[in-house]
C-alpha cells in the first residue's frame, strides 16, 4: 500500500462516514489529511522514524457489552495492568478501547446524577455535539505538525469528560486503550473539561500486548481547568517494544486552577512526548510527574513545557527514569515565566537510574524567566549506575529480576508515595510486569 | 569448602589479584589480613561474583563445585554469604520488606499479607532476638536499606542479614571496623554462635577485636594480590607485634 493524499483523504472520509460524524468533523478530517503531506514531524520527534506506509489506520473492533464478553486477550491485558475484575467494576467510570473502537464501557449512574459527562468521545459527539465542538482541537491543531495532521485525519475513539461547575467527582474515571491487531495505528482523542470549582481524576491505561509487530500510538489529550478547578490525570502506559508512541498532551489552567499530570511510561520502541501546560490564570498551578522505564533498545524522549502566563503561578516538574540494557531516556524540561507573571515559581527535578553501563540518560533543562520577581530551580541527578546495588541484592540470593524490581520500585517510591494507594499499587504492578517481560 | 586456585582478578583494567591460593575447611575460622589495598576486598567480591571483578585466571571452587562463572545469586543460593566492607544503600527499599524477602528465600514462608504490620510482625518473629542483640529496635524496620545508617549500624545490619540467610560460608569483610566496643563484643558472640550453628567463617580484619571471641584455625596474609603466608594463630600475633615485614621479603 502506498500512502497517497487521495488514499488518506478517502480514508478520513470513510472513517467519518462509518462513525456517522457531523460535517464539521469530516471537514477537519479532510483538511488534516491533506496537511499531512505538507507538514514536518513535530520538532521534538524529528528523529523518530515512522513507517507510515505499513500501518493499518482503522480497525474497528467488535463491540462487547459486558465484561465477560470482552475478548480474552483484552481481559488478560486488563488483569496484566493490575486491574482485577472486582476493581474494574468498582472503578465505576471505565471504558475500554481496543485498537480504534470502544468495546466495553460502564459509566455509573452516579456520574449521570451529578451531571458529569464521561463517555466515549464518539458518543459524546452524538449526544453533546456543541459541547465537544467547543473544545475539540482547541489546544492542539492539525496545522501544527505531521503527527497532529494525521491524528485529526484519522483519529478514532477516546474519552470525553465534562464536569459541571462545583462538582467534585467522588471516584476516578478511568479508561483503557489496548492495541490488538497488527500492524496498527491508534489515535485516541481525549478531552477533559473541568468547570469552575470542580474536581476530577481521570486515569487512563494504555497497553499493547507484545505480539504486535509494528504500531503507532498518536493520541491527543486536551485538558481545560477553569477557575479553581482541580484536574488530575494519571496515565499508565505499558507498550510493547514495537510501538512508536507520539502522543500530544495539552492543558490550560485558569485562575487558581490546578492541573496534576502523573504519567508512568513503560516500554515502547520510541516515545517522544512533550506535554504543554499553560498557566493562564493568576494563582494557577501545575504539577507534572513522570516515571519512565526503558530496556533493550528502547528510547524515551520525554519532557514537558510549562508556560507561566499569569502572576503567582506555580509549577513543579518531577521526572524519574530508569534505563536498562542499552535503553535511553532523555528529559527536556522547559519552564518559561513571561514578563508580568510576578511572584511565580517553577521547579524541575530529574533523577535517573542506570541499570547497566550501556544505558544512557540525559536531562536538558531549559528554564527561562523574563520576570525579575520570579523563581526558577532545577535539580538533576543523572547517570547513577546501579551495578553495586544490583550486586548487593543478588549476593543475597535475589534473582536479577527480583533485585531490579526492588531497586526500581525503591527509586520510584518517593513519587509513588503521593499517588492514592490503589493506583500506586497498579503502577507498582505495571513496573513489576514490565521488568518480568525483559 | 572454599578453594581458590591461582585466582587472578582484574578491576578497571588493572590486575589486582595476581594468583591467590586459599583453602578454607568446613566448620573452621580463617582470617585474612594484609595491608590496605593489597586485594582482600577484591578477593571477597570476586568470590561473591561481582561483575566488575573479572576473573582472568584461576578457579573458584565452593563445596567441590566450580563456581568461577556462576552468577552471584546462584552462589548465594549455594550457601555463600558476603558481609560487605562498604554496604550499599538502596533508596526506597523498606527494611522489613527486604528482610522478609531474604527470609522467604531461605525458608519459603511469607508474611500473612504484604501489609506493613504483617511484614514487620513476620520479621520480628524470625529475627527478633538477633535484632535485639544488635541493638535494632522495631523502628529500624521502617527505614530504607542502609540509607542514613551510621558506619557501625551498617556493619551490624550485615550480621543481621547473615542470620536471615544462614549461609554455609560467611565471608566477613572487616565486620569489626568502625564499631564501638560493646557492639564489637556482641558481634563476636554472634559470630561464635554462627560457628556453633555450622556457619564456616572467613574473616577479613585489621584488628584483634574479634580474635578473642573466636578460636581461629588459620591465618592468611595477603600482599600485593597474593596470599604470601599462611599459618596458625601465632602468625597473627607475630604480625600484630612486628608488622607485615615478618612475612614479606
Ligand atoms: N571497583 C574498583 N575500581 C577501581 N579500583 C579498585 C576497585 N576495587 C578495588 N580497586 C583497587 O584494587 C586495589 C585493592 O583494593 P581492595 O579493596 O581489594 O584492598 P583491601 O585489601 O581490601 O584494602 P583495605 O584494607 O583498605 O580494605 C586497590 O588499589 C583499589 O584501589
Ligand atoms: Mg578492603
Amino acid at each position: 500500500m502506498s500512502l497517497t493524499e487521495e488514499f488518506l483523504v478517502n480514508k478520513a472520509r470513510q472513517i467519518s462516514r462509518e462513525l456517522g460524524e457531523p460535517e464539521w468533523l469530516r471537514e477537519i478530517r479532510e483538511r488534516s489529511a491533506s496537511l499531512f503531506f505538507k507538514l514536518d514531524m513535530p520538532e521534538h520527534a524529528r528523529h523518530v522514524k515512522v513507517d507510515f506506509e505499513s500501518l493499518e489506520y482503522f480497525s474497528p473492533a467488535e463491540k462487547a457489552e459486558k465484561l465477560e464478553e470482552l475478548p480474552q486477550e483484552v481481559r488478560e491485558t486488563l488483569e496484566a495492568l493490575g486491574i482485577p475484575e472486582e476493581e474494574m467494576e468498582m472503578l465505576a467510570g471505565m471504558q475500554v478501547q481496543v485498537d480504534s473502537s470502544i468495546v466495553y464501557q460502564t459509566f455509573s449512574d452516579q456520574l449521570k446524577s451529578l451531571g458529569v459527562i464521561a463517555m466515549p468521545i464518539d458518543r459524546a459527539i452524538r449526544e453533546h455535539e456543541d459541547l465537544v465542538r467547543t473544545y475539540f482541537a482547541r489546544l492542539a491543531g492539525p496545522e501544527e505538525n505531521k503527527i497532529l495532521a494525521l491524528h485529526y485525519a484519522l483519529w478514532a475513539g477516546g474519552t470525553f469528560i465534562y464536569v459541571p461547575e462545583g462538582v467534585e467527582v467522588p471516584f476516578p474515571i478511568s479508561a483503557l486503550f489496548v492495541m490488538r491487531s497488527l500492524p496498527v495505528a491508534q489515535a485516541d482523542h481525549t478531552i477533559v473539561v473541568a468547570e469552575e470549582g470542580s474536581k476530577v481524576h481521570y486515569i487512563e491505561g494504555c497497553s499493547a500486548p507484545s505480539y504486535i509487530r509494528e504500531a503507532l500510538h498518536y493520541g491527543v489529550t486536551e485538558v481545560w481547568a477553569y477557575p479553581g478547578a482541580e484536574v488530575r490525570i494519571t496515565t499508565m502506559q505499558n507498550w510493547a517494544n514495537h510501538v512508536i508512541n507520539l502522543p500530544t498532551k495539552r492543558g490550560v489552567a485558569m485562575s487558581r486552577a490546578k492541573i496534576e499530570w502523573v504519567e508512568s511510561l513503560m516500554g515502547s520502541k520510541h516515545t517522544a512526548v512533550r506535554p504543554v501546560i499553560h498557566l493562564r490564570g493568576e494563582g494557577s498551578s501545575a504539577r507534572n510527574v513522570g516515571l519512565s522505564f526503558v530496556k533493550g533498545e528502547e528510547r524515551h524522549d520525554a519532557g514537558v513545557v510549562i508556560r507561566h502566563l499569569a502572576p503567582n503561578t506555580r509549577s513543579q516538574v518531577i521526572s524519574k527514569s530508569v534505563a536498562k540494557d542499552r535503553g535511553s531516556t532523555n528529559f527536556y524540561g522547559k519552564v518559561e515565566i513571561v514578563k508580568g507573571a510576578k511572584g511565580s515559581s517553577g521547579f524541575v527535578q530529574c533523577d535517573s537510574l542506570l541499570l547497566s553501563p550501556e544505558a544512557s540518560s540525559e536531562t536538558i533543562p531549559a528554564l527561562r524567566s523574563d520576570e525579575i520577581d520570579s523563581e526558577l530551580g532545577h535539580e538533576a541527578y543523572v547517570g547513577k549506575v546501579a551495578e553495586d546495588k544490583l550486586f548487593y541484592l543478588m549476593s543475597r540470593g535475589l534473582s536479577e529480576e527480583e533485585a531490579i524490581t526492588m531497586i526500581v520500585l525503591g527509586f520510584f517510591e518517593p513519587v509513588v508515595r503521593d499517588i492514592p494507594f490503589e493506583y500506586a499499587n497498579e503502577i507498582k504492578k505495571l513496573i513489576e510486569l514490565s521488568i518480568k517481560g525483559m | 569448602m572454599l578453594r581458590l586456585d591461582g585466582l587472578r582478578v582484574r578491576v578497571e583494567d588493572r590486575e589486582i589479584l595476581k594468583g591467590a591460593d586459599l583453602e578454607v575447611q568446613r566448620g573452621q575460622v580463617h582470617l585474612i589480613i594484609g595491608p590496605n589495598g593489597s586485594g582482600k576486598s577484591t578477593l571477597a567480591l570476586a568470590v561473591a561474583g561481582h561483575p566488575a571483578y573479572e576473573v582472568i585466571g584461576g578457579r573458584i571452587f565452593f563445596e567441590g563445585e566450580d563456581i568461577t562463572s556462576s552468577p552471584p545469586d546462584e552462589r548465594a543460593r549455594r550457601g555463600l554469604f558476603l558481609a560487605f566492607q562498604n554496604p550499599v544503600e538502596i533508596e526506597g527499599l523498606n527494611m522489613a520488606d527486604y528482610l522478609a524477602k531474604l527470609i522467604e528465600k531461605r525458608i519459603g514462608e511469607k508474611p500473612l499479607t504484604p501489609l506493613r504490620e504483617h511484614v514487620e510482625e513476620f520479621v520480628m518473629e524470625k529475627l527478633g532476638p538477633y535484632m535485639e542483640a544488635l541493638g535494632f529496635d522495631e523502628g529500624f524496620l521502617s527505614r530504607e536499606v542502609n540509607v542514613g545508617f551510621s558506619g557501625g549500624e551498617k556493619k551490624k545490619f550485615e550480621i543481621l542479614q547473615m542470620f536471615a540467610l544462614r549461609p554455609r560460608l560467611a565471608i566477613l569483610d572487616e565486620p569489626d571496623s568502625g564499631v564501638d566496643v560493646d557492639s564489637l563484643n556482641v558481634i563476636g558472640r554472634l559470630l561464635s554462635r554462627a560457628l556453633q550453628e555450622g556457619i564456616t567463617l572467613l574473616l577479613i580484619t585489621h584488628t584483634g577485636g574479634l580474635y578473642r571471641h573466636l578460636r581461629v584455625d588459620r591465618v592468611h596474609v595477603m600482599y600485593d594480590g597474593r596470599i604470601v603466608a599462611s599459618g596458625g594463630s601465632d602468625l597473627f600475633e607475630r604480625i600484630q607485634e612486628s608488622g607485615f615485614e615478618v612475612v614479606i621479603r
